[in-house]
């Protein structure tokens, strides 16, 4: 235990002041708050920063635009002279102008054009025809001395009303974020260790240490002593969140990745253990592997062949995960939840997705841990001789030979 | 109390890369293995450190299977390497931590070492910084750090300038001086021949020869005679049909021991011929080497 813990603090220390950790995690705290701070920036001078659409109405249809205005966030409306068209068709194209709408009198009814340079606004047209509509229809029923009865359920629309039973649409940016952050450090972290390992082969340190502690020792603490490396990265990254939000930042009502919005109300306790408990055991089953496979290589110029079965594997969860962002309950994604190697990101979207019930959550973590004991035997094996096996390519013949060997 | 080896074989598929070795090693005594690459030291070695496991036979320690739990033991690897990335000092002291000693007497031992081996300014530097030389020294003081009952250096001269090659035999010496018990490797003879009291050498994973150095020499069947060549001697040699070798002024020869030498003395004599000056000496361990792994 002694050992352990020497063997845990030497790699902890090299790991959380070498050069790369201190770079990368400076890089990642600031461009979190960059990005927070240049979209709140971006908010902020949107909000000051009106489209502005200038209307010309030919037709007698009234239509209000200070009452429209207050309606609209995005949108200042501004009236026209009826003879200005061109001279405001000019100011568009210039940009000087973000659109102009024109209504005319089509057979009698009134009809819009919106008229724009690149990207339509895609508040006003809909506002203004709306209200258009509105007083051209109280206009024909004055003028056509309709009883106001009649006019009222002949104006009555036919109701669409929406029923989601399972919305996963508001999940949807969660899981991502999630399922994009569990691939990448357990992509990170794990060839952080085939790489650690690699280099101690390589570098010859490795004829030093062996006989001083049993390999495996070696291996269970250099596994905990990244992991930690990790929690503390992740904690930074949180802390890089929290001060965002502290500031003012973040605004948890319009966090958004790629248009999808992020509804934190998902996050629940539930949420996050799942997330912890299934990043821990993935982890550690990854890692495990990238273990063996960096104890397989005498060089570390040779790791990236050597790795490539995991990266398949991982990347296959990653997609069958993308895979269930939109649709939890394909067969795909369910078969694939009871993967081990998958487990660890598929099982997880399907509970932040709400797919995923008491029962297959106690089955995967079942699988997932008896799993963890077998790759656990069959990649200490590998480990212990394979830290003192020096030589060319790696074999996967090779590779079960030291599996079998005692 | 001594290091046993009984028997012990080992075997890599179909290389039998030791084969019946056998050989007692008293307490503080120097044992030098001798043999060309891949005779089989290093892989005895390795049994002798548990990182192999024989396929038969035993290693003994005080009579009982050696356990790397309770003894101590200071292992300098043939191949070479540390922590690149990381200060000399963290990681010596991550090594003596390993081995058990605690944080103070290890940062004692660390700076008693580095002013031993003259390189106290590298104390915090990354091992990437050193050059190789001081690197070997660093990995000798990973070493010797702990105080090892059992030491154990594979080719401990190679890569070496001759001052630092000399600062090594230095320590070595202070260490078998300290009673130590000390398993030394080399296909270099002359480097360790003035340690060593026994030494194994090893062909093929078969021992050739292993006993104590001064008793093989004197057993080993020759003396080599040197005597001074004015002409004369070379003739009669020649006259009496005898193998020897011509030096610049000097012919050697080999006899069987003192008796024939002074046979051939008296022959010289009685035929006239002057000797002038002679020498005779053991063999050295590099000629036996030499002959008994060819």
């Amino acid at each position: 235990m002694k050992k352990f813990a020497a063997i845990y603090k030497f790699h902890l220390k090299e790991n959380l002041t070498s050069k790369a950790f201190k770079i990368s995690t400076a890089i990642i705290f600031v461009a979190i708050l960059a990005f927070f701070g240049y979209s709140n920036w971006a908010n902020q001078n949107d909000s000051g920063n009106k489209d502005s659409i200038a209307i010309i109405n030919t037709t007698e249809s009234n239509v209000n635009i200070q009452s429209l205005n207050k309606g609209l966030e995005e949108t200042k409306l501004e009236s026209a002279k009826k003879n200005e068209e061109k001279k405001f068709r000019e100011k568009v194209e210039n940009g000087n102008v973000d659109g102009l709408i024109l209504v005319r009198a089509q057979k009698g009814v009134p009809a819009l054009t919106y008229i724009y340079k690149n990207f339509p606004n895609n508040e006003a047209a809909p506002v203004v025809s709306q209200a258009l509509q509105q007083s051209y229809i109280a206009d024909t029923i004055a003028q056509n001395k309709i009883d106001s009865k009649t006019a009222a359920s002949l104006l009555s629309t036919v109701q669409v009303k929406d029923e989601v039973l399972k919305d996963t649409s508001n999940t949807f940016g969660i899981v991502y974020v999630f399922v994009f952050f569990m691939y990448l450090f357990i992509i990170a972290f794990g060839q952080m260790i085939a790489t650690a390992v690699a280099a101690e082969k390589s570098s010859r340190v490795m004829e030093i240490m062996i006989p001083k502690v049993k390999p495996i020792l070696m291996m269970y603490a250099k596994i905990a002593a990244i992991l930690t490396g990790a929690i503390v990265q992740i904690a930074i990254i949180a802390a890089a969140g929290l001060i965002a939000y502290a500031i003012g930042w973040l605004d948890t009502n319009e966090l958004s990745i790629f248009g999808s919005g992020i509804d934190l109300s998902n996050l629940t306790p539930g949420v996050i253990a799942a997330f912890i408990t299934y990043f821990v055991l993935g982890y550690l089953l990854y890692a495990m592997m990238y273990a063996a496979v960096g104890s397989m290589v005498s060089r570390t110029e040779d790791l990236g062949s050597s790795q490539f079965p995991i990266i398949m594997l991982i990347m296959g969860a990653f997609f069958i995960g993308m895979r269930s962002l939109f649709d939890p309950s394909t067969t795909l994604v369910v078969v694939s939840s009871y993967i081990p190697f998958f487990s660890p990101i598929v099982t997880f979207s399907r509970i932040v997705a709400g797919e995923a019930g008491t029962l297959e959550i106690v089955i995967t973590i079942a699988i997932l841990l008896i799993s963890l004991l077998f790759i656990n035997r069959l990649a200490g094996r590998i480990y212990v001789h394979g830290v003192m096996h020096y030589g060319g390519k790696v074999k996967f013949r090779d590779m079960i030979q030291l599996a079998k060997s005692k | 109390m001594s290091l046993d080896l009984m028997k012990v074989n080992k075997s890599f598929g179909k290389t039998h890369a030791v084969a019946d070795f056998t050989v007692n090693l008293p307490k503080g005594q120097v044992l030098g293995l001798l043999g060309r690459n891949g005779a089989g030291k290093t892989t005895t070695i390795k049994m002798i450190l548990g990182l192999l496991i024989p396929d038969a036979g035993e290693i003994l320690w005080e009579g009982a299977p050696l356990d790397r739990e309770k003894i101590s033991i200071g292992y300098l690897p043939e191949e070479r390497g540390l922590y690149q990335k990381s200060k000399v000092s963290d990681q010596l002291r991550y090594f003596a931590e390993l081995e058990g000693m605690d944080r103070q007497s290890a940062n004692q031992a660390i700076d008693y070492w580095l002013e031993k081996l003259q390189i106290p300014e590298h104390k915090d530097k990354k091992a990437s910084d050193l050059s190789k030389g001081n690197q070997q020294k660093i990995q000798l003081i990973a070493t010797l750090i702990h105080d090892p009952e059992l030491l154990i250096l594979d080719e401990p001269f190679s890569g070496l300038d001759p001052v630092n090659a000399n600062m090594l035999a230095s320590i070595i010496e202070e260490q078998v001086k300290m009673k130590k018990t000390v398993i030394l490797s080399s296909h270099r003879m002359e480097q360790i021949e003035t340690f060593c009291e026994k030494v194994c050498l090893m062909k093929d994973g078969k021992t050739v020869i292993q006993g104590n150095l001064s008793e093989i020499k004197q057993n080993y069947g020759y003396r080599n005679l040197t005597l001074h060549n004015d002409g004369e001697v070379e003739n009669k040699l020649q006259e009496w049909n005898m193998v020897f070798e011509k030096k610049l002024n000097e012919v050697r020869l080999k006899v069987r021991d003192e008796s024939e030498a002074f046979e051939l003395f008296s022959r010289l004599h009685s035929d006239r011929v002057p000797i002038r000056y002679f020498k005779m000496l053991e063999p050295t361990l590099n000629e036996i080497f030499l002959e008994k792994v060819k």
